[in-house]
């Protein structure tokens, strides 16, 4: 099966790097780590849409889980710049539960 | 798409249809030219594949090599300090999973032809027809085969629904009776061919929104940096000159965004629903014969506008939006 839903989250959250990377409300230090966190998920987010898992493999629920849960942790907090820091954080969790999830063998 | 000879105005195949229900039958001949629009529609799409899944290799090798030149930081390498191939060496795309998806949709153009063929009461038609079915079976057998052994995991999805449209071919070249003939593989595929296009239309989407439009956001993102970073140390000249090459970026950016290779896609989808649901209808419903006129209406007009876009790069656009 693919994880199509994952990908699409994963793709609006490159964007949402992106966009915020550019955003002057944002300090110099956050926005050039965001344009960072941008392409490194961008790089994960391309990986898994070429990839098709096997549900039934051992670890997939796990690694998928943790990735939907991570995805709505930052989904919660893209709107609050002040809280800006903390979303950084979780986006580069984001990324850690994405590599999980890739290194899922078929 | 070419306006030659086969094309059939919306006008002319309403006034076939309306004529052929008028005489309350259902003859061979009233499959004849909305098959052929098909025809010319699906031999179209195959080509606008292939430029989509090129294009979007070239994209990201571009994006690579300008966010190289607006980061001093960054190394020209092969692979990166994560050990994942970069565009210098790799595409995202390989050239057999590029032809896996070409190849779908050209078996879908053969599937049509063949219909074409058993509807065609022309001398050219009858000529098609007579031709052995060998040939064609072989080359469907083995792109059974090659979907199979792709190691693209998407591309290799569509081995199953692709050979059963081979099946459903084969089965149309033995058909022996035409008119029965051509709605049997028009039913006997309806399945297979809304699954190759199913898996075709989702790629496509998938590929646009989790490929296409980050990889120009991230490199406008990149551009944007290295100009806010260095706009302090340089002339006028030069920052008008960074600034313009951001500002056609952004163009591009908007170009592609009007772009919908998908669109295609569902256009093919709705051309064959309509032709479907004409066929199980008994070819002799009115409201049927209009909906399938309208369809190939829609999709003749939808297969130019996608094809011109994808081809054009959205080039036209972005000159418009980058000359204001």
């Amino acid at each position: 099966m693919t994880t199509r839903d994952e990908t699409a989250a994963l793709a609006d959250m490159v964007r949402w790097c992106f966009s915020k990377s550019l955003d002057a409300r944002v300090d110099a230090a956050k926005r050039a780590e965001l344009l960072v966190l941008g392409e490194q998920l961008q790089g994960r987010v391309e990986r898994l849409a070429a990839r098709r898992f096997d549900e039934g493999k051992s670890g997939f629920a796990e690694a998928r889980a943790e990735l939907t849960a991570t995805i709505a942790s930052v989904k919660k907090r893209q709107d609050d710049l002040d809280a800006l820091e903390g979303t950084l954080a979780k986006v580069a969790a984001v990324i850690g539960a994405a590599d999980k999830l890739l290194g899922v063998v078929l | 798409m070419s306006s030659g000879g086969a094309h059939t105005s919306p006008r002319g195949l309403r006034v076939i249809l309306a004529a052929a229900l008028a005489a309350g039958c259902a003859p061979v001949s009233v499959y004849a030219r909305p098959i052929t629009t098909i025809h010319q529609g699906f031999t179209a799409a195959a080509p606008v594949v292939r430029d989509v899944y090129t294009g979007l290799n070239e994209l990201r090798r571009e994006a690579y090599f300008t966010r190289l030149g607006c980061d001093p930081s960054s190394e020209l390498v092969e692979t990166d300090a994560e050990g994942h191939p970069t565009a210098l060496a790799h595409d995202a795309f390989s050239a057999e999973s590029i032809q896996a998806r070409v190849d779908a949709v050209e078996l879908l153009g053969r599937y049509v032809d063949r219909l074409a063929a058993l509807a065609a009461t022309d001398p050219e038609g009858e000529a098609r027809l007579s031709e052995a079915g060998v040939a064609l079976g072989g080359n469907l057998a083995r792109l059974g085969a090659s979907f199979a052994s792709l190691s693209d995991d998407t591309a290799s999805s569509y081995a199953g629904p692709v050979g059963q449209v081979a099946a459903a071919v084969t089965r149309a070249v033995q058909g022996q009776r035409r008119a029965s003939a051509v709605r049997g593989a028009i039913l006997d595929a309806a399945a297979p061919v809304r699954r190759v296009l199913e898996l075709l239309e989702a790629d496509l989407d998938e590929v646009t929104a989790t490929v296409r439009a980050p990889t120009l956001d991230g490199v406008i993102a990149r551009c944007a940096a290295w100009y806010n970073g260095s706009r302090g140390r340089w002339s006028d000249g030069e920052r008008r000159e960074a600034l313009a090459a951001v500002r056609a970026l952004v163009a591009r950016r908007s170009a592609m965004r009007a772009q919908d290779p998908a669109g295609l896609v569902r256009a093919m989808r709705d051309a064959h629903e309509a032709l479907v649901r004409f066929v199980r209808a008994g070819s002799r419903d009115g409201r049927d014969a209009a909906e399938l006129a309208n369809a190939m209406e829609a999709f003749t007009r939808r297969v130019e506008a996608v094809s011109a876009s994808v081809r054009d790069g959205g080039g036209s656009q972005a000159a418009r939006s980058g000359g204001r």
